[in-house]
């Protein structure tokens, strides 16, 4: 007897669905040998990793607060991916949001007015899209590959980032540490939960993925990006590649931006070197496990959130690496694309 | 600047070429073989850490790079079977080894942070390395530099000399044609795979075993995207690689040369210059769009399964 | 019965013991039956007919016999031993040779590096040795091909000759050559020298297996007829000497419904679509660029355009519709200039096509009926930028019920529809539009017999209301049975237009092979 697979007639919704419980299942499976294979207590990690956290409230927020800008990200980038624009730069596009989004506060610390916030979440969302015009541009003028651009602007942001905070942005204040001013409480995001970093910014968050839900399912804007799950289909529609190519990066960049300045303009209060944290690799894990469905985005975020959160604490009382969440991300997605195997086809016993 | 700066300019970027031809010559047999594998950077990763942490331990460098090719063959192997048996999106894998590499290698390489290991010594080789100007330049250097360079020569033999390169190219221009020739197309991709994924662990090993012997999470820096930009850049032929390889190599080490003799730019901008100019090479060489759909392999990145 | 099989021995005594034998051979996929029992037997130096019409069963077998599926039940006898053969190369090593619909050629290789992929696998590698080889079985066979120059830059024909050459020169000496639908891409010419090959080989005593579904061709070339419907062989007959009607209806079952002979043109309408002088260069590496394309559609007539693919139809489609644009003034629709007109502006204009490609063009099989339903006239359902989805849905109804689309409900994938449905579905889709100017390619391509008719009888309908029509098709004998005026395309260059009435199959064959230099000298007759 030996597995063999059969191509299912139609694909299997049901599996879909099941396809990202198996795999995270298969998942913390791996961690914990891995845990074990390190020398550590599998049980012990394992608490660390995904209980700890929930146990109590203020785990809770810090999940909420980590899984705010991944269902940002996540849900902007299952329309690019869904639309085939492959933009694997939401990092850039993240840090691009956040330091648009400063300008404000570091030319004009003093300023205080209840438009002030809402201009500084615009002018994110605007820096995030005008970063991700950069290779809409480049791709439909000049023909160039969206996965390598976006990538390689990630780094240059990264630069950027560290340049300004290094250098004209930062704070003498602070002593020679790298960072900007703090925002002014004006220029900051209410908080809605006291004594936790929950604010407006974690609700906003998580409105995202429903206002993609509704695009996608709705609007003739949804109509074009399922139907370029084929681009020769695209073109008898009479729509135009170009346009889907600007419109899913402009949003998605749009979107990653935001969650920069949310990030910046609440729970961490300033423009720092390391505001990202990988979260726009971390937004496409988000982006698949939600299998491209803007309904799953949230789900996946809030159990990328827990990684995050989880791999954080556990380097605290376990002195294990922080590394371990991305690599739990990553198992995460490699278990899930094996699983993802089901959707399509089925496993059926054969005589070897 | 006199001869000699310019000798070890040179020569500096001939090393710092190294990892970025051997992983980009992986690359381009696994791509020409119709698998997009965006792990690059996650496999250098993996290849780094496992490399460091054999050579910490045995003393041998040379240890080191062999458990990094073999770490990094693992990965690729990984890869193939879950595109090639599994059929799951390339793309989608890819990153997703880009980051459970990334993953693997700070969390393997956690209680390593800072730890230092003998380099690989050079090896000049006797004779070549006493030519005035060329021997500094090519022939003082550690053992995969030279291999780097063999491998590209290699490589341009292997696929439009041999029947297997042959082979390989016909699989990935379309497989299915090559499975009705009755040629092995799952066979030959899980091999590219494993090539690219072995080369990738190597470029890895290279770097931390050789060209940084200190550890340091994040050592691969993007050179592995790099690698995969130079393929695109090459327009997938071997020996175009070398022209990309030097010139993005040169890029790095000037801009390192020009902080040491204190050019005034901000060092924090100057450290975005490779990434630009991976970003300006490929909209140079992509701008005929004929181009590249003549050179590209057909089949690149679209699943393929034969029925039973 | 007794004369049966007395003239079957006669035969066996002539020809000699089968070579291949085929004992209830079944093949099942998800919800079809592909092959049901299927035996036959071939013999030494026989040509042997599989006929059917598409979607019979034909490629399966075919597919069971080379290694490349499979079969469910049943087994293979070959020369007289039961075997397996579990891979084409196991197949190629008992001596077979299978030339299939798709040629399995690799566009970017050259032609002896192409054969040097099967061709002496373990001897060293010497393209140089290939090319000989190549020249001396090109002379002995008469099958001429340029060994060097890349498959990309060679004709149809050359490229058929390269994949006949390939199992000529395999190793292990050629036993049963298999040629799937040999002639679909060939003009008339091409195949009756082709036949003039095959006759030789077989006089050799080679065993051919011809499968097609063109009657005639198979009553002139072939010794013996199996013929295969719905996956079962319905008759096995010793002489291919049938009349062309007795096959035609073992081929299709009970007798098709009659074509809707509408009369003919009575007077040409106004002309609604005008080409000028058009030049396009290829788009495509392996494109076809168009050169000095001059014609004119009318209202109320059906122009045929006919010629063996890739002889610049799909780039004539494409810049006639807008999916690439064009010099402003070279192409007119009711006199004014759409050159640079999109898809969407000629579509207001009442242009509507239904593209040769029906699955990922036509369609998105991953996507509903519904979405389907709109993918060339979502405008009409949109209202500030959203979907009004109610009446997307009833309007997917309406459309299935209209035309007969036999479906699981609109809310499934299009790619549960079979092909004849799919077919009725696109067409139906475009033709609910009203269009004034249709253009349709390889409209019953691959489409049942019954859904063929309907299609065809569509086309009758909407040119009696005055449309203008063009059909473009590899397949004569559908544009002589429904077209007012016929050209051909050869070269990336057309034909003048001829009148239906009196028309010269030959000149048309002709044009069809030889490019240009058959009507340059002409002037344009339409």
């Amino acid at each position: 007897m030996s597995p063999v697979l059969e191509r299912r007639p139609q694909s299997s919704t049901v599996m879909r669905v099941i396809a990202p419980v198996i795999a995270a299942l298969a998942a913390t499976l791996i961690t914990l040998v891995l845990l074990a294979l390190s020398g550590k207590a599998p049980m012990e990690g394992f608490y660390a990793l995904f209980l700890a956290p929930l146990a109590t409230p203020s785990g809770w927020a810090q999940v909420l607060v980590k899984s705010a800008p991944l269902a940002l990200i996540g849900a902007g980038l299952v329309v690019a991916f869904r639309a085939r624009v492959w933009n694997i730069g939401a990092q850039g596009q993240y840090i691009a949001g956040a330091v648009a989004g400063s300008v404000l506060v570091i030319y004009r610390p003093e300023i205080t007015g209840g438009w002030v916030l809402p201009v500084i979440l615009l002018l994110g969302a605007v820096g995030g899209m005008v970063y991700a015009a950069v290779p809409a541009w480049l791709a439909i003028r000049f023909n160039a590959n969206v996965i390598l651009s976006t990538l390689m602007l990630d780094y240059v942001a990264l630069a950027g980032l560290h340049y300004l905070t290094f250098g004209p942005w930062r704070n003498p204040a602070n002593f020679g540490f790298p960072g900007s001013v703090s925002f002014p409480a004006s220029a900051s995001l209410p908080l809605l939960w006291p004594g936790t970093q929950v604010d407006l910014g974690v609700l906003l968050a998580f409105f995202a993925p429903l206002l993609v839900w509704g695009l996608l399912r709705f609007s003739l804007f949804g109509y074009q990006v399922r139907v370029s799950l084929s681009e020769a289909a695209s073109v008898y529609a009479g729509f135009s590649r170009a346009r889907m190519v600007w419109q899913s990066l402009l949003l998605s960049g749009g979107l990653a931006g935001l969650a920069g300045i949310l990030q910046v303009a609440g729970p961490i209060g300033q423009l720092q070197t390391d505001i990202s944290s990988d979260l726009g690799f971390a937004g496409i894990i988000v982006a698949y496990l939600a299998q491209l469905n803007p309904l799953g985005v949230m789900p996946a975020a809030l159990l990328v959130g827990l990684f995050y959160v989880g791999s954080a604490n556990a380097q605290i009382t376990l002195g294990l690496s922080a590394a371990l969440g991305e690599l739990l991300q990553g198992i995460l997605l490699l278990a899930l694309l094996a699983a993802n195997v089901l959707v399509h086809y089925r496993l059926r016993w054969r005589q070897a | 600047m006199n001869a000699a700066a310019w000798i070890s300019l040179l020569s500096a970027v001939v090393v710092a070429a190294t990892p970025l031809l051997l992983a980009a010559t992986g690359e381009l047999v696994c791509e020409r073989a119709g698998l997009l594998n965006l792990g690059v950077e996650g496999m250098m990763a993996v290849g780094a850490v496992s490399g460091f942490i054999t050579a910490y331990h045995t003393g041998s460098a040379y240890l080191g790079l062999l458990a990094g090719i073999g770490a990094g063959a693992a990965c690729g192997i990984l890869f193939a079977w879950l595109t090639v048996q599994w059929v799951a999106d390339q793309v989608a894998t890819g990153l997703a080894l880009t980051i459970f590499g990334h993953g693997l290698s700070g969390f393997l390489g956690h209680s390593y942070a800072g730890d230092t290991i003998t380099a690989l010594a050079p090896l000049a080789i006797p004779g070549l390395a006493s030519i005035p100007w060329l021997g500094a330049i090519f022939f003082d250097h550690s053992l995969p530099v030279y291999l780097a360079l063999f491998f590209v020569f290699a490589i341009y033999w292997f696929l439009y000399r041999s029947r297997a390169g042959l082979t390989l190219r016909s699989v990935g221009e379309d497989p299915a044609v090559a499975h009705s020739l009755g040629l092995p197309v799952n066979p030959t991709r899980h091999a590219a795979a494993a090539f690219g994924g072995a080369m990738a662990g190597f470029a890895g090993a290279f770097l931390s075993t050789a060209y940084t012997p200190m550890w340091a999470e994040g050592m691969v820096a993007g050179q592995g995207w790099i690698a995969i930009g130079l393929v695109v850049f090459a327009t997938w032929r071997p020996l175009r690689l070398l022209g990309g390889a030097w010139l993005f190599a040169g890029v790095g080490v000037g801009q390192l040369f020009s902080q040491a003799a204190g050019l005034s730019i901000n060092t924090y901008l100057l450290s975005a210059l490779p990434y630009l100019a991976v970003l300006l090479a490929l909209v140079l060489i992509s701008r005929d769009p004929l181009r590249i759909r003549l050179n590209t392999p057909a089949s690149l990145g679209k699943p393929f399964r034969a029925e039973t | 019965m007794d004369r049966g099989r007395e003239s079957k021995l006669d035969k066996q005594a002539a020809v000699g013991p089968p070579r291949l034998e085929l004992l209830g051979l079944s093949k099942h996929f998800p919800g079809v039956k592909a092959n049901d029992e299927v035996s036959f037997e071939i013999r030494r130096g026989e040509i042997h007919a599989l006929l059917g019409e598409n979607g019979a069963g034909k490629s399966t077998l075919l597919k069971m016999i080379f290694g490349l599926l499979k079969p469910d039940a049943g087994q293979i006898k070959w020369e007289g031993r039961i075997i397996q053969i579990g891979s084409p190369r196991h197949a190629q090593s008992l001596g077979m040779g299978m030339v299939q619909q798709h040629f399995a050629l690799l566009e970017s290789l050259s032609v002896a590096e192409n054969l040097a992929l099967t061709l002496n696998r373990r001897g060293r590698f010497d393209l140089e040795r290939i090319v000989h080889q190549i020249e001396a079985a090109a002379n002995e066979y008469g099958l001429k091909v340029p060994a060097r120059r890349p498959v990309h830059h060679l004709s149809v024909g050359e490229r058929q000759r390269v994949e006949i050459l390939r199992c000529l020169l395999q190793e292990e000496p050629l036993r049963l050559l298999i040629l799937d639908e040999p002639t679909s891409v060939l003009t008339p010419q091409e195949s009756k020298a082709l036949f003039a090959v095959l006759r030789n080989l077989a006089a050799d005593g080679l065993s051919i297996l011809f499968v097609s579904h063109k009657l005639e061709e198979v009553r002139a070339l072939c010794d013996r007829v199996t013929v295969l419907r719905k996956g079962e062989v319905v008759a096995r007959l010793d002489s291919a000497k049938e009349a062309v009607d007795e096959l035609a209806r073992l081929m299709v079952g009970e007798a098709p419904p009659p074509l809707l002979l509408s009369e003919k043109r009575k007077d040409a309408g106004p002309v609604r679509l005008q080409v000028e002088g058009l030049n396009l260069p290829a788009a495509d590496p392996h494109g076809m660029p168009l050169r000095n394309i001059n014609l004119e559609l009318r209202s109320g007539e059906i122009l045929g355009l006919a010629g063996v693919s890739g002889n610049g139809q799909a780039e004539l489609l494409a810049a006639l519709t807008g999916e690439r644009r064009s010099p402003t003034k070279s192409i007119l629709i009711d006199g004014l200039p759409v050159g640079y007109l999109d898809v969407r502006a000629r579509r207001r204009l009442g242009l509507r096509y239904v593209p040769e490609e029906r699955v990922g063009k036509g369609v998105v099989p991953e996507l509903s009926l519904i979405d389907n339903g709109l993918l060339t006239r979502w405008g009409r359902f949109l209202k500030k930028g959203w979907m009004r989805s109610r009446e997307a849905r009833e309007s997917a109804w309406r459309l299935c019920e209209r035309h007969h689309v036999r479906q699981t409900g609109v809310e499934h994938p299009a790619a549960s529809l079979s092909g004849g449905n799919l077919q009725k579905f696109i067409m139906g889709r475009e033709l609910d539009e009203q269009p004034t100017i249709f253009i349709a390619a390889q409209p019953t391509w691959g489409v049942d017999v019954a859904s063929a008719r309907r299609i065809q009888s569509q086309l009758l309908e909407l040119r009696a209301r005055g449309a203008a029509l063009m059909v473009i098709s590899d397949d004569l004998e559908e544009l002589l049975a429904l077209s007012d005026r016929i050209a051909v395309m050869s070269g990336g260059r057309i034909s003048p237009v001829r009148s239906i009435d009196g028309i010269d199959r030959k000149e048309l064959g002709r044009w069809m092979g030889a490019g240009r230099e058959g009507w340059e000298s002409l002037n344009d007759v339409a």
